[in-house]
């Protein structure tokens, strides 16, 4: 009976509207809308940047106006005007920051607990240091003392532009330049907040350190960025969850995230990603076209992207590693789920530049109802990679006749010492399985969020505890509705 | 006026007497070419179906349309296969030389200027409606030119026990040539026909451009293996587009053996069109010394049961580069289609490159495709294994590069037809040692 009535809560809370779309109303402090020299210059005036930080910012503005969006990828949206946005908004409280939880404005509390983090517990029991980003402007951030005791620097960018610019000003930009890509470049030029990550030479942090982002205001694009660094012999786990309010206005999310480890460092990013996907038509929903790359530039680094795509009504990411260094590796395990309309266009790029690099990409994608997802991925040898190893396999699993799946892996290989290998396959759930489960009583909608469970494990169980758990309910409530 | 189209856009053919004298339909076709021509221009790696194969440097080669009256010249064998059994019909340029005697009355082989002429009626239902070259800017480059090429018609149920085989030799003509040949295969209900060709160049016949697009229609139950081997020029520019319609139940099977030219970029395209259709594309490569050599296949599998396979094995030594972009379409409710896909490639050489592009797009859910692709060098410890038997190393890596080719090569049916085409492998094999390894 209890079982029942779970189920049946469940499928009341997630069938009827999107979980979390809901929009809090808190009074804000914004920009006018539009994009121009002076809306950066306001922004850059706002977070008190240093001098070089505007400039950087408008030589990144300038050189967006030259450039076109790219057209490549597989996904069909309509044209987006830049100009109907706002760039910056901030909750009003930004005079005076809360120092503890306390302090924090309620209705942002109760948002997070509707969200399912709430930040007392988290801090209490989970020792996660959560530094969240609410709209642009970063309110609470925890364990922060206790992390700088150790040398740990964990806080909003624009915080630490101020108060470790020489940091800032050597690895923003190092890895993804002002001038990389359409997104990115429109980021560097009015990126408004993110998080900052430095760990000292042979420290391996303590604590998974994690934000949660939030969209919150309306029209209001994001533009994080995130800096992690991890000196020499360092180790970090960084946590990045995202759920979104439900709105009929589709919104720009253009982040960058940015990681360097240097000589034996290692950093493990990863996403849960659940921005508003729009309704069951495809209306609404969050544009997600994020740039994340990560610089393997020391001997025997590592990075490892983890990440769990099921919202957003178009995605255009692909976390990249260039392994730089000998004997660097990189790993790029994901799970991209679309259902409705969604359009997913996905992958990673693995770059060996070092002797004996390695990487591996395992990606999963499950595609329901009439939605579209790609697969991309690049795997590019250098000549001088010698002995480089890579291994791909991206299966995709088609659930519904209306859907798309698609792989498009590029393999460039320019040294003859190097082993590149690329598996794909193409299927839908098996009726063997999927009758076996149901012979044994359990109803469909839970048969194939096992079965699909089971076809993410490889990647599921790259992630944080936590995280997994979240995780596994969320393959479950994405692919609601899909069969039957 | 025309002198600065031509800046703009080369090897496009003068606007004005497009088309004249022609029936409407052979106009038209000949205007949507130009006019997509036009709008894309000669590709370059932005346009993502020619990525890693750009044709932006041919615009410093000062190419000439090519008007025929380039004779074939005596002497060496332009037959590079010389295969006895079988219909010969030799190609100048792209222009046929006469047509093969004695052919069953069923099996009729002409030249598409001869037809374009006396009997358009009969091109009208093939002629540009196999191919969609909408997206083909080079197709459509050789559908705004072209007036020559084989047409080979056979009738229903019409089974051939020789090959015919088609020898394609490019001629030095003055100064560096372009060309745009047509050709057409149609085969009627049940036909089953063997088509060889080979594509050679004579002597001094280094710089020219052939653009070239084949259209092929295979009725319900009919069967075609086509087997090619590419040996242009070093300086050649060999462009191929095929493009292969298969009806129901009928199989289209493809065998490419490509060892020469300066850029070569072999299209393949089949679209299965009928239940039960199948199409097997296999091929080798063997790319070194500057060349380029770019292998594009597309199965489109446009309705339910139907199965495809692209097997593709390589190899590329010092200063070549290759391109391998396989793509296996499932439309909407194309149901219980079966498409495989492997590439296989072996890097000799440090200045080598490969570029792999392996790509399915799939829109339907009871489907079965895989591909697979790698890429390394020659195992160490097999090299080591034959050394070790006293075979010098230069001989052990030939060895296994023979037996890395074996399996496209050895797949290739009919003995004297396989026996020719690993002739032409060991031959190239011959001449890497010489560019390579003796250096």
């Amino acid at each position: 009976m209890a079982a029942t009535q779970d189920t049946v809560d469940r499928i009341a809370e997630v069938s009827g509207a999107y979980k979390y779309g809901f929009v809090t109303d808190i009074e804000s402090d914004k920009a006018p809308k539009g994009l121009n020299e002076d809306i950066i210059r306001f922004i850059s005036a706002k977070k008190a940047e240093p001098e070089w930080m505007l400039a950087w910012r408008l030589k990144a503005y300038r050189h967006w106006l030259t450039m076109t969006e790219p057209s490549w990828q597989k996904v069909v949206y309509p044209p987006i005007d830049y100009q109907d946005a706002y760039y910056y908004a901030a909750p009003k409280s930004d005079d005076d920051r809360p120092k503890s939880l306390d302090e924090v404005d309620p209705e942002l509390l109760r948002t997070y607990e509707k969200l399912g983090i709430p930040l007392k517990e988290q801090e209490m029991l989970a020792g996660v240091a959560v530094d969240a980003v609410f709209d642009s402007v970063s309110v609470a951030t925890t364990y922060k003392k206790k992390l700088e005791q150790m040398g740990v620097i964990f806080c909003p960018i624009s915080e630490a532009a101020q108060r470790f610019p020489e940091l800032v000003q050597k690895y923003l930009g190092s890895v993804v330049p002002y001038s990389d890509n359409f997104f990115a470049t429109l980021n560097s030029a009015v990126f408004t907040d993110g998080s900052f990550v430095y760990v000292p030479k042979g420290l391996r942090c303590p604590m998974e350190l994690s934000t949660y982002f939030r969209i919150n205001e309306q029209n209001t694009g994001q533009f994080e960025r995130t800096l992690i660094i991890a000196d020499e012999g360092s180790y970090v786990s960084y946590l990045e969850g995202c759920t979104a309010p439900q709105r009929d206005d589709n919104q720009l999310h253009a982040a960058v995230v940015e990681l360097v480890a240097m000589d034996d460092a290692e950093i493990k990013y990863s996403t849960v990603q659940n921005w508003y996907p729009g309704d069951e038509t495809g209306k609404g929903g969050i544009y997600n076209f994020v740039t994340k790359r990560g610089a393997c530039r020391g001997r025997n680094s590592k990075i490892m992207w983890t990440q769990v795509e099921t919202g957003s009504a178009v995605t255009w990411k692909y976390p990249s590693c260039i392994l730089q260094g000998d004997n660097s590796s990189g790993e790029f395990y994901s799970v991209a789920i679309t259902n409705n309309a969604q359009q997913a266009d996905t992958g990673t790029k693995m770059i060996h530049i070092g002797k004996n690099t390695r990487s591996r990409i395992i990606s999963k994608g499950i595609s329901a109802g009439r939605a579209d997802q790609t697969y991309r991925g690049l795997v590019k040898v250098m000549p001088k990679a010698t002995g480089a190893r890579n291994f791909t396999q991206c299966d995709s699993l088609l659930i519904g006749d209306r859907c798309g799946a698609h792989t498009v892996p590029y393999i460039e290989n320019r040294c003859p010492s190097a082993q590149v290998e690329h598996e794909a396959t193409t299927s839908r759930i098996s009726e063997d399985q999927l009758f076996y489960c149901l012979q044994r009583g359990i109803p469909e909608e839970d048969a194939v969020a096992l079965i699909v469970n089971g076809f993410c494990k490889e990647v599921l169980q790259t992630l944080p505890m936590e995280f997994a758990v979240e995780a596994q309910k969320l393959v479950g409530i994405s692919l609601e509705g899909s069969v039957g | 006026m025309s002198a600065t189209l031509t800046d703009v856009l080369p090897l496009a053919p003068d606007e004005q007497a497009l088309g004249r004298d022609e029936p409407g339909w052979l106009a038209d076709l000949r205007r949507a070419g130009l006019s997509v021509y036009r709008a894309r221009g000669l590709p370059t790696v932005k346009v993502e179906a020619w990525k890693y194969t750009s044709l932006s440097g041919l615009t410093k080669i000062p190419y000439v349309l090519d008007d025929g009256g380039v004779a074939l010249s005596e002497g060496g064998d332009r037959d590079a296969l010389a295969l006895d059994d079988a219909w010969t019909v030799t190609l100048v340029n792209g222009r046929p030389v006469g047509v093969p005697d004695e052919l069953p009355d069923s099996v009729r082989v002409d030249h598409l200027s001869r037809l374009l002429e006396d009997e358009p009626e009969t091109l009208e239902p093939h002629l540009g409606r196999i191919a969609d070259l909408a997206d083909a800017p080079m197709g459509s480059l050789n559908a705004a030119h072209m007036t020559e090429g084989l047409v080979i018609l056979v009738d229903d149920g019409v089974v051939l026990d020789r090959p015919i085989h088609v020898v394609s030799v490019t001629e030095a003509a003055d100064g560096a040539r372009h060309m745009h040949p047509r050709h057409f295969v149609v085969l009627g209900e049940a036909a089953d026909v063997t088509l060889v060709e080979s594509r050679v160049c004579a002597p001094g016949a280094d710089a020219t451009l052939s653009n070239a697009v084949q259209e092929i229609r295979l009725g319900e139950r009919a069967r075609l293996r086509h087997l090619r081997l590419v040996a242009s020029g070093e300086e050649a520019v060999d462009l191929d587009l095929t493009e292969a319609e298969v009806g129901a139940e009928a199989a289209y099977e493809a065998f490419t053996l490509t060892l020469g030219g300066r850029l070569v970029r072999n299209e393949t395209r089949a679209r299965l069109r009928g239940s039960g259709a199948a199409a097997r594309l296999r091929g080798a490569y063997g790319v070194c010394c500057g060349q380029h050599v770019d292998t594009t296949l597309v199965v489109d599998h446009a309705v339910p049961d139907t199965t495809s396979d692209q097997l593709y094995k390589g190899v590329v030594d010092a200063q070549g580069r290759a391109v391998f972009q396989g793509k296996i379409i499932v439309r909407r409710d194309a149901q219980r289609s079966d498409g495989g896909q492997l590439h296989k490639a072996l890097l000799l050489a440090p200045d080598a490159e490969v570029d792999t592009k392996p790509e399915l797009e799939i829109y339907a859910d009871d489907v079965k495709c895989g591909h697979g692709a790698t890429v390394g060098d020659l195992d160490r410890d097999q090299v080591f294994y034959l050394m070790a038997r006293g075979i010098p190393e230069a001989e052990a890596r030939a060895l296994l590069v023979e037996a890395f080719l074996d399996d496209v090569v050895g797949a290739v049916p009919d003995g004297p037809l396989r026996a020719a085409f690993l002739g032409a492998v060991r031959r190239w094999q011959a001449g890497r040692h010489a560019a390579t390894w003796e250096a």
